[in-house]
């Protein structure tokens, strides 16, 4: 998968998590971050530098929905995917496990980046009452995700090999 | 350098966007103020340097001035200094004037009242050799001086002239012994012979031990010696001696500080040529 493909795969992600579960699975809308998942997706796979690019992306599309500070989501997240990004050339995050740790924890960072963030920023922090229940949702959504998204990749490189 | 942020890149990358973000997010967070808060930030992470500069700088510069001060008084105070001796020294110079002038407005007092034929003339030695009490001034022949011409100031009768040269004469003060003067008190007219005894005070001799002397009364030449003419102070009566029974014998504090003449009149129309 590209660049390009990444893109359109944050867009999709941006319209799923946005729309169709905001409207038709309020819970997992609001449990479940598409936009992390898909960042850490392309954050174990990339160098660093478009892990943090694409990061940045995806927290900008994210901010543009919410109600939060234009630039929140995609600070925390270009940080976040740089990080993963560098993890994942050092460690194998290919497993399952390793995966759903990845996932988990990158919530809790985020998390945390973005509430240094707005302390610094004098803002309202966001409450962290549902903070572990995200973690878990987002570390299982994405093992599910990197599934079929490998599935899909896998398949479309077949495809263009054939061809 | 290139290698450097080559290898460096991603981080760079990161920092760049992360501030890029940064800057976005403080653009739009307000503080309570209503100042935006990357202005505030920037504001509270810039003024703690512009305080610390302001003051190295206020304080260099203060450190500068007192310095350029210092110097400056330094050499403000040595030209004080300086000026201050130049002044004390003309003070002392316009004091020395002042009392001369004080001395020759005096003596030329003196020379009006008398009305006699005068010359100054200043004191330009001293002798007191073997007893002997001379003055040396700066007029002789030349100017109409000669031998036992009287020799005054305005306290009193201060010698004769004993030696003339063309340039130069030699006085013999009243305090010398071999120098006689004749006097009377001024207030009972009791004639009498002041001589010298070397120093300190006179003695007014020969006179009639009749005579109603008492201390304080002022002693004057006579003017029979024809040498000093009449009137002119010669001293005080301190005590009277009157232990030989037919004169008495008075001790008389001379008018004139012989140690302080400077400058003197010689009367050229009175005393009569020796020889």
């Amino acid at each position: 998968m590209g660049a390009l493909g990444e893109l359109v795969l944050i867009g999709v992600a941006s319209l799923v998590q946005q729309v169709l579960l905001a409207e038709f699975l309020p819970t997992v809308h609001r449990y479940v971050d598409l936009y992390l998942v898909i960042v850490v997706y392309i954050s174990v796979r990339r160098s660093q530098e478009h892990a943090l690019l694409m990061g940045a992306a995806a927290g900008l599309l994210q901010d543009v929905f919410n109600q939060t500070l234009f630039g929140i989501q995609g600070f925390s997240k270009c940080l976040l995917a740089f990080v993963i990004s560098g993890l994942g050339s050092r460690f194998m995050l290919n497993q399952a496990l390793p995966k759903f740790g990845a996932l988990a924890l990158g919530t809790l960072a985020e998390f945390c980046i973005a509430w240094a963030l707005l302390s610094m920023l004098g803002q309202k922090i966001p409450d962290p009452v549902i903070l572990l229940q995200r973690s878990l949702a987002n570390g299982a959504a994405g093992l599910l995700l990197f599934l079929v998204l490998d599935r899909l990749d896998r398949s479309s490189t077949r495809a263009l090999s054939a061809y | 350098m290139i290698q450097f942020f080559l290898e460096r890149r991603s981080s760079l990358l990161l920092f760049t966007v992360l501030f890029i973000l940064l800057v976005l997010l403080s653009s739009q967070a307000r503080n309570e103020d209503g100042a935006s808060l990357l202005e505030s930030v920037l504001f509270r992470a810039v003024t703690p340097i512009a305080r610390v500069t302001h003051s190295i700088a206020d304080g260099s510069t203060r450190w500068i001035d007192e310095w350029v001060d210092l110097k400056m008084a330094r050499v403000e105070n040595l030209a004080l200094a300086e000026e201050l001796g130049r002044l004390r020294f003309e003070s002392q110079r316009w004091q020395a004037e002042r009392h001369e002038y004080l001395r020759l407005l005096s003596l030329l007092g003196l020379q009006e009242r008398l009305g006699h034929t005068s010359v100054p003339a200043r004191v330009i030695s001293r002798g007191h050799g073997l007893g002997a009490s001379t003055l040396i001034i700066d007029r002789g022949s030349r100017d109409g001086l000669a031998t036992n011409q009287p020799v005054i100031v305005s306290d009193g009768v201060a010698g004769r002239l004993v030696e003339v040269g063309p340039f130069a004469s030699k006085v013999q003060l009243a305090l010398d012994p071999n120098c006689s003067i004749a006097a009377i008190t001024e207030r009972t007219r009791a004639q009498g012979l002041v001589n010298g005894r070397g120093r300190g005070h006179l003695r007014m001799e020969y006179v009639s031990d009749l005579e109603d002397v008492q201390p304080g009364d002022r002693i004057v030449t006579s003017g029979l010696d024809r040498v000093f003419p009449a009137g002119i102070t010669v001293g005080t009566v301190l005590r009277t001696d009157r232990r030989d029974g037919l004169v008495q014998t008075i001790e008389v504090e001379p008018s004139v500080d012989f140690n302080k003449l400077e400058e003197v009149l010689v009367l050229i129309d009175e005393g009569k040529p020796e020889g």
